[in-house]
């Protein structure tokens, strides 16, 4: 009946596509795709990786999203520009929660959060990560892992979603998304969930 | 018989789920069916996987809802199916989540949570 996708604005055009539920997965780098992320600093690039540490969006990389504080954002790696729906549009959101249905469905009670990758109310070790939904006034991040004890889909340690009040067969949420290493080493107990409920 | 929930009505009529592609979803044309014809829901059941459970009947209103998650890089068939069905009692949704297991096994558990911002309610009338 429905399916429910991450999906990243990359490629020719770009244009939105469905992050593939089995070997793909959204990565936080340095500069360029591999580059390590040093401890303590936000990602300055974001990309969609395949088995074997391919670099999926060649053209046109994913949409970065860097948390510089609270309120302010970048998408260069420099810069620090005030966190709204005007400065930040939706194309250029990290990722993209789409539902879709064979029926116009209304939705409520979405959520979307950053786990350990095993368990969705385990927190992300060593990592501390941002979220933000755009296109709903908001002015600041929500901080959805501090690495050490919050995380996952518990309330309060997660980005709530808005409500959609008009029913539609697709439903969209767009998201952007700033993680920073709190130690070395790569980071793979990390992965980002979403749930939504419609009726 | 497949995953549904099954209506009854105050008019003695009752109303099975049914998503017919392109139109509405049935709790939605069932919200609509009551405000129209001045009915409400006396009792809601939910069956999974042939498991049935049923909620109270002549609750003050009733409530449903369809859970969907989506976790990176694990395929939705290894994902449960997760949907619901409550009742009202004073300013709280009772409600019975039923749940499809990947391997085709139902289990139902219990929970309950504030009628603030549930728009699915069908209300019975005051």
């Amino acid at each position: 009946l429905a399916t429910l996708v991450f999906e990243a604005n990359y490629g020719a055009g770009p244009a939105w596509t469905a992050i593939a539920s089995v070997g793909q997965l959204v990565g936080f780098y340095g500069a360029n795709f591999n580059d390590k992320v040093a401890v303590s600093s936000y990602q300055s690039s974001t990309h969609i990786s395949g088995g074997a540490s391919v670099d999926i969006c060649t053209i046109n990389h994913t949409k970065n999203v860097t948390y510089v504080d609270g309120t302010h954002f970048n998408t260069t790696g420099a810069g620090n520009t005030v966190l709204n729906d005007t400065n930040l549009v939706a194309a250029n959101c990290t990722l993209r929660v789409h539902l879709n249905h064979s029926s116009a469905v209304y939705t409520q009670n979405g959520r979307f959060y950053v786990y350990n990758g095993t368990t969705v109310t385990s927190y992300a070790p060593d990592i501390t990560a941002y979220a933000f939904e755009q296109g709903q006034s908001a002015t600041s991040w929500t901080q959805v892992g501090n690495g050490t004890s919050q995380g996952g889909d518990n309330s309060g340690q997660r980005l709530t979603l808005s409500v959609k009040g008009s029913s539609a067969t697709d439903q969209y949420w767009y998201v952007a998304l700033s993680c920073m290493p709190m130690s070395v080493g790569a980071k793979t107990a990390f992965s980002v969930g979403s749930t939504i409920e419609y009726y | 018989m497949s995953d549904a929930w099954v209506a009854n009505l105050s008019s003695g009529v009752t109303v099975v789920e049914r998503w017919i592609p392109g139109e509405m979803s049935p709790w939605v044309k069932l919200m609509e069916l009551c405000k129209e014809n001045s009915v409400w829901v006396t009792n809601l059941r939910l069956t999974v996987c042939s498991e049935t459970v049923s909620l109270p009947s002549h609750a003050e209103g009733y409530w449903q809802i369809y859970q969907q998650t989506v976790l990176e890089n694990v395929p939705l068939e290894k994902l449960p199916v997760i949907r619901g069905i409550g009742h009202v009692v004073e300013d709280v949704v009772k409600i019975l989540w039923g749940v499809r297991t990947p391997m085709n096994t139902a289990y139902f558990y219990q929970d309950q949570r504030s009628i603030e911002g549930q728009m699915s309610i069908i209300w019975r009338p005051k």
